[in-house]
């Protein structure tokens, strides 16, 4: 058992390693199926593990751990741990990654990096493993760098655009940000509990009462949530995640979609026990929560790059699973990154499909009735929609309607703006579905050449597209006369069998809620397929009788600017600062080049005595041997 | 005749500890006559650096087979300081002849009598570090120079050539003119019984007050001497010039093999005979040291030219081993000394036999010549870097690991000024080590093919890089040959 | 008996006479001469000390540093007279190309 859990995150290394060594010489099929085949197997014994550990007595596998690093009092062990949490997550790391795998090889194939591409996507898998599996911070630690390094190269893989490499660097440069946060959240915690292991901090934390003001877990609390908003792209720090849309699109379904994004929300529902007893950090996540999913919804509605639509669609329904977490419900927070991983890969993956069809033209005003071209990719993507929109009966709706209820519990406010943020997300996917497939093809060329795509695309678009429908069953609410099955399945881990962890009280109007939030983004959603049904005119003469609002929302209201002149260029002026005073001057001129100047001085002053005559040489000898004579004799 | 049989009897009986100099004397005598000149004489010159490199290593054997003891009236002893620098010698002289072949046949100034002037030069070395008496130690130490003012000046048709061995003889036949007179000063203030190193110290021990100036004087003229012979600060002078305008294959002699026997008798003189007035030339030779380590490494870092570097690097290095003479522990200060030098032997040799292939017919040895050497020889170059990284002290080479030994021996007798000062102009002598370095690597690489390069030359560096890069791993074993240097 | 005060100065005087030759005069012979002065005051003291105090071994001593006197004269004229044919003097204080 221990082998074959440790095989697991171990499995894609050796894939990364042996790609990433022997990559051109393999050719591409032996790549494709040694990059496959890991992932494949790693989602098999995965679900072994997934088994096993659902059989265990408190639901529970600790693969062996043995202690990685011990100095002083700090002893960190090494091993993986299959609770509920983390073996769901595993499941879905190696399944759709799997699934993303085989699509990738129909989409690279062309690619002149094929093998690289490859490489980093199983070392990515690797990483992700271990963040997801770790029993203990550091490793968790190691796997959120590891992934952030990963989504660092694979944005950056058309390393010779301009645009890839500095996109690659903005995630990077972000992330470091929130990673800081993670690494003061660890030390504080560690200088509080004394132990860095996930389940001894835990069973510490159990017997404690929620704090009062402002202390030490919620400041620790409060700087783990910071490296959440990095990488689960949470407003302020979400800016990176529309620009890593330069990678390829398999890596945004993957990386920036299902997978990376949300470990921080992963992250948060590991420490749930410990969230929950920091008041301050739960209602400072909610608000964060709310206003980055009406946020990035507004500035979705206007994009034209249909890859930017789903990115800033990311970011808003990360920020739908982040409101879910401060409203204290970490089992429904969670159930929509489980969700949304299913329908955002496939709407992903379709898009992927579509720009392939159009010959990577991602600019959704150039494409237009794609319907009878494409029509796996259509019927799968209409599918996603309908789940994203929350369409009765398909998963989104029972994962987001679970959301908004427990928003509302919170303050009535969270539910308003997260009603707004839905009617958004309706009509920009709306939008984009009737510009891609319906109406008239704007672009006739490259409308010609259109094609579905290969099997080894389609077949994840199929399978993803069942997903999205059907996961939703695993947590019908309760208002529904559900279980919400999925809950009762985490409370293991979520609560770490401690008595005040539980979901709010399903009382008030919660069926009126549900009907009112349907109403309205169906509603929305109607409207945005009727705008744009028949091409872009309509739109375009709405958009001149608003012109400052909608330069706003295409602008992203500006964020990106206003960080470079308010925090970046500060901050490169004090730079240069410190470059031309600290370092040229005192660094480089006082501390070495005087130091320098001095001996070279006092090697041009000791040659004038090597005269080369010999007189003068007999002379210093004599002088010396006197000098020596009267200075040391007693 | 019982004086006669007598005198047969004590030859016969001390003879045993003279035979590898003996040796040695008798072959650089039928090289000159009969076999230089007339015997072989149809034979080509060059051949003769292959034979005197055969005639050393028998010596080398010659010397580990000769039995410890003393002999010719206490006049000269083998113990493990003898044999331990017996060896350097006779390794830098080895060294030297390989890297003579080459040069001296490109400028055709080969000779069977430049061979044996090295062959008796490097008997005189090695009488010199078993030499107990101020007779011996004065002849062997003329022995050694005589020979060397001659290969100094050897290429007497060129002006530089003959510029240095003017000017070597004449400061060295000074500096032996100060020496003999603070010899015969000691010698009178012992109340002139006996010119024994031991006998010496008991003497002085029991010297009246008033002979106190003379003792004093006589130290420091000796110290002058031999301060003369290592190049320390301030007799260092003649060094830079006279590296600069030997034949390169005798600098590198030069700057290794007199430098070792000066300093084993160095440690043997100051450590016996004076060892009773320590006061009167601790002080002044920890001065020398000081002055030694500062000049050689500020001086080295204005020159262009590589020999001339390496001369002022080796004014610093030696003011280094000067730590060691200081010890109170004259046991511990050779053996310190003694590895220092022989891995400063192996470094010189490597850099020289650098040096020497990039000269071709003796000319340009400047830093400029280094240029993209990493581009034309990348193993050459790697060499250089392996030399120059260990010169200059930088783990994990070999000359790092001497270093250590030496500055730890050095904090342990309490010299904490001196060993603190020793690293920070070791810190500086980084810069130009590193300067040729960045020259070799960083800097367009002039036109022109390279060279090949002759075998003699590849195995001296080969060899030599291979022991500094591996050496501190032979840590153990070099320890144990370390600790064989002792003082009977 | 001479008293020995008086056989050091002697030595003294001449050692200084030599090593003032040395410092002052610049042609090669007679810097090469002024070093001979200045072993023969180290020979004095030896073998003044020696018959001081009856022991032959200073006298030893003076015979030894007279022969490798000679043999480095011998030496010395050598490299003076190869000096002579190349630049034609014997001046030493023309000799400085290499220097710094």
């Amino acid at each position: 058992m221990h082998m074959t859990t440790w095989l697991i995150p171990l499995l894609p290394l050796f894939g990364a390693a042996i790609i990433g060594l022997l990559g051109r010489k393999l050719g591409r099929i032996a790549v494709s199926v040694i990059g496959v085949g890991v992932v494949l197997l790693a989602f098999a014994f995965t679900l072994r593990a997934f088994v096993l550990a659902g059989s265990a007595p408190d639901h529970r596998l600790a693969s062996c751990s043995f202690t990685w690093m011990s100095t002083g009092n700090l002893s960190v062990p090494m091993g993986l741990v299959f609770d509920p949490l983390s073996s769901l997550m595993a499941l879905v790391v190696t399944g759709i990654g799997a699934l993303i795998h085989l699509y990738s090889v129909g989409y690279m194939w062309e690619e002149e990096g094929f093998a690289r591409y490859f490489a980093y996507l199983n070392l990515f898998i690797f990483f992700m493993l271990c963040l997801v599996l770790g029993n203990s911070l550091p490793l968790l630690f190691v796997g959120w760098e590891g992934v952030g390094l990963c989504s660092y190269l694979l944005i950056g893989y058309y390393f010779e655009t301009d645009y890839a490499p500095a996109a690659g660097l903005k995630a990077f440069l972000t992330n470091r940000v929130g990673d800081l946060g993670v690494l003061i959240g660890m030390m504080a915690l560690f200088a509080h509990f004394g132990t860095l292991t996930i389940a001894e901090l835990l069973t510490k934390v159990g017997h404690l009462s929620p704090e009062v003001g402002f202390g030490i877990l919620s400041f620790a609390t409060l700087m783990l949530f910071v490296g959440a908003c990095g990488k689960s792209a949470q407003v302020p720090l979400y800016i990176w995640l529309p620009d890593a849309m330069a990678g390829p699109t398999p890596v945004s379904a993957l990386i920036h979609a299902a997978t990376m994004v949300t470990a921080g929300i992963f992250m948060v529902c590991r420490l749930a026990p410990l969230f929950q007893l920091a008041p301050i950090t739960l209602s400072v996540i909610a608000w964060v929560g709310g206003i980055t999913a009406l946020f990035a919804a507004t500035i979705g509605l206007v994009q034209r790059d249909i890859k930017k639509v789903l990115a800033y669609s990311t970011v808003s329904q990360l920020g739908y699973m982040v409101m879910a977490l401060g409203a204290g419900g970490f089992a429904a927070g969670f159930f929509h990154v489980f969700t949304h991983a299913w329908f955002k890969a496939l709407l992903f993956l379709g898009a992927g499909s579509v720009i392939m069809a159009m010959h990577h033209e991602q600019d959704l005003f150039r494409m237009g009735g794609l319907r009878a071209k494409l029509p796996i990719t259509f019927w799968t993507m209409l599918l996603a929609t309908l789940a994203i929109m929350g369409f009765p009966g398909f998963s989104g709706f029972f994962s987001k309607d679970e959301i908004l209820y427990l928003a509302y519990l919170r303050h009535p406010a969270l539910w308003v703006i997260g009603v707004a943020a839905a009617c958004c997300t309706s009509f920009y996917m709306w939008r984009l579905m009737a510009l891609t497939f319906w109406g008239e093809p704007r672009d006739p060329h490259a409308y010609e050449h259109a094609h579905e795509s290969p099997w080894t695309m389609t077949l994840p678009l199929v399978i993803l597209a069942v997903g999205s429908v059907v996961v939703g069953y695993l947590g019908v609410p309760e208002a529904f006369g559900g279980h919400f099955a999925i809950g009762r399945f985490l409370e293991p881990s979520l609560s770490f069998g401690q008595l005040h962890a539980h979901e709010g009280h399903h009382e008030g109007p919660a069926i009126l809620l549900a009907c009112i939030s349907t109403v309205l983004g169906l509603g929305f959603g109607l409207f945005g397929f009727l705008s744009y049904r028949s091409g872009t005119a309509l739109a375009e003469s709405r958009a001149a009788r608003f012109p400052t609002l909608h330069r706003i929302l295409l602008n992203k209201y500006y964020v990106d600017e206003g960080i470079e002149r308010g925090i970046l260029a500060p901050v490169r002026g004090l730079g240069r600062l410190l470059w031309q005073v600290g370092d040229v001057i005192i660094v480089d001129g006082i501390g070495v080049n005087l130091p320098a100047a001095l001996a070279r001085l006092g090697g041009e002053f000791l040659a004038l005595f090597q005269t080369g005559r010999v007189r003068n040489y007999t002379l210093g000898m004599v002088l010396g041997a006197l000098a020596i004579l009267w200075i040391f004799f007693k | 005749m019982p004086f006669a049989e007598s005198l047969w009897g004590n030859l016969v009986q001390d003879l045993p500890l003279l035979v590898p100099v003996l040796f040695l004397w008798i072959v650089g005598t039928l090289m000159l006559w009969p076999l230089g000149s007339w015997l072989l004489k149809s034979m080509p010159k060059r051949q003769w650096s292959g034979i005197t490199f055969v005639v050393l290593l028998v010596t080398l054997v010659l010397v580990f087979r000769t039995p410890a003891g003393q002999g010719f009236s206490g006049m000269f002893q083998v113990d493990g300081l003898t044999t331990g620098f017996q060896i350097l010698a006779i390794v830098a002289a080895a060294i030297t002849v390989i890297l003579s072949q080459p040069q001296l046949n490109a400028l055709k100034e080969q000779s069977v009598e430049y061979y044996a002037l090295i062959l008796f030069s490097t008997s005189g070395m090695m009488l010199l570090v078993g030499a107990t008496d101020l007779v011996s130690l004065y002849m062997a130490l003329e022995l050694m120079a005589l020979c060397i003012y001659i290969l100094v000046g050897y290429l007497r048709e060129q002006d530089r050539g003959i510029e240095a061995g003017i000017k070597y003889f004449l400061l060295g036949a000074f500096s032996s003119g100060l020496l003999v007179y603070g010899m015969s000063l000691i010698f009178a203030a012992a109340g002139g019984k006996t010119t024994n190193l031991a006998a010496l110290n008991q003497a002085l021990a029991l010297a009246p007050r008033n002979a106190e100036l003379m003792i004093f004087t006589g130290v420091i003229l000796v110290l002058a001497g031999f301060g003369f012979k290592v190049a320390a600060v301030p007799f260092h002078m003649w060094s830079p010039d006279v590296y600069d305008g030997a034949p390169t294959p005798i600098t590198a002699f030069l700057s290794t093999a007199p430098k070792a026997a000066a300093l084993g008798a160095f440690v043997r003189l100051f450590g016996t005979a004076f060892n009773g007035v320590h006061g009167d030339w601790a002080a002044p030779l920890s001065f020398m040291a000081a002055a030694s380590m500062i000049l050689g490494n500020i001086a080295a870092l204005r020159q262009q030219s590589m020999k001339r570097l390496l001369a002022y690097s080796s004014i610093a290095h030696v003011g280094y081993m000067l730590l060691a003479v200081l010890s109170h522990d004259a046991q511990a200060g050779a053996q310190a000394i003694w590895l220092y030098m022989l891995t400063y032997l192996l470094m010189q040799g490597g850099v020289f036999a650098v040096i020497i292939y990039l000269q071709g017919k003796g000319e340009g040895e400047r830093i400029e010549d280094f240029r993209g050497l990493s581009k034309r020889r990348p193993m050459l170059a790697f060499a250089m870097l392996v030399f120059m990284l260990s010169l200059g002290g930088i783990p994990p080479m070999l000359g790092f690991f001497a270093k250590f030994y030496l500055f730890k021996l050095a904090i342990e007798q309490g010299f904490v000024t001196l060993t603190v000062l020793a690293f920070l102009t070791s810190a500086i002598s980084a810069y130009y080590y590193l300067n040729v370095v960045a020259t070799m690597y960083f800097k367009e690489a002039p036109e022109g093919e390279a060279q090949p390069m002759g075998s003699g030359l590849s195995i001296v560096v080969f060899a030599t890089c291979l022991l500094v890069l591996v050496g501190t791993c032979l840590g153990p074993w070099l320890m144990d040959w370390t600790a064989r240097i002792v003082l009977v | 008996m001479v008293p020995m005060n008086q056989v050091l100065l002697v030595s003294f005087l001449l050692f200084s006479i030599g090593v003032a030759g040395v410092l002052i005069r610049r042609n090669a012979l007679i810097i090469l001469m002024c070093v001979e002065l200045m072993l023969n005051a180290a020979n004095l003291n030896l073998i003044a000390f020696a018959r001081h105090s009856g022991t032959v071994a200073g006298q030893a001593f003076a015979l030894l540093v007279m022969g490798l006197a000679a043999a480095e004269v011998a030496i010395g004229l050598a490299l003076v007279v190869a000096l002579y044919r190349k630049k034609d003097t014997v001046q030493v204080d023309g000799i400085n190309l290499l220097k710094g």
